[in-house]
């Protein structure tokens, strides 16, 4: 998954929202449907997009499916925002030479 | 040269990421290291910059399978020596990098 359909997934209020709650405690679909005042259609429709990103995991216990938040999920948006923290880290230093030799009169 | 904030939501909201750099050095020398081509392009990228409100320039980088490499952009404002404030667009990734300096 790379990290427009992660930026997609999580741009909806109400799956950002679900994803942080399921990044602190591991939860059901009808529990989250409570929480949330949505109908459970639309949940599980949000939970099967957050999903398809990778960003949750499953597991099974007996009739009841519990969801939370994959801690491997976020990893191509972390790349991302590093890919751009990065960029600036490695031009910064050679601004630092270019300042140093105008300073030299080179 | 020391880096004072990252990430700093700010006030453009979440979509923003916002890197702030503290030079140590005198505005007129950070001054030709960010308005003259060649040595813009030393640190930075090949571009064609002029220090002229309302120039448009571009800066080329090195294309990749997402980037064909431009970044276009606009002179903002201008005080010669205090402030410069730029405008940029990577159309295709939806990205409009901006970059401001200014003396304290």
């Amino acid at each position: 998954m790379n990290a427009v359909g992660i930026f997609r997934a999580l741009g909806d209020t109400t799956r950002l929202a679900v994803f942080e709650c399921l990044a602190g405690e591991e939860l059901n679909v009808s529990t989250l449907t409570d929480r949330f005042g949505v109908s459970q259609p639309a949940m599980s429709q949000h939970l099967a997009i957050l999903r398809d990103c990778n960003l949750l995991e499953r597991r099974r216990d007996g009739k009841n499916i519990y969801y939370r938040a994959s801690a491997q999920g976020m990893r191509p948006m972390i790349d991302w925002f590093n890919h751009y923290r990065a960029f600036w880290a490695h031009k910064l230093p050679r601004l630092q030479t270019v300042l140093n030799e105008i300073k030299q009169g080179k | 040269m020391k880096s004072n904030r990252e990430n700093d939501p700010g006030s453009s909201g979440r979509s923003t990421i916002r890197v702030e750099y503290e030079l140590a050095e005198e505005p007129a020398i950070v001054w030709r290291a960010l308005t003259e081509p060649a040595l813009l392009a030393k640190w930075l990228m090949p571009n064609d910059i002029r220090p002229v409100p309302g120039h448009r320039f571009t800066f080329r980088g090195v294309p990749s399978a997402s980037w064909d490499g431009v970044v276009y952009c606009e002179i903002l404002e201008v005080e010669p020596g205090k402030r410069l404030d730029t405008a940029g667009a990577i159309p295709h990734q939806g990205m409009n990098p901006r970059l401001t300096a200014s003396t304290r």
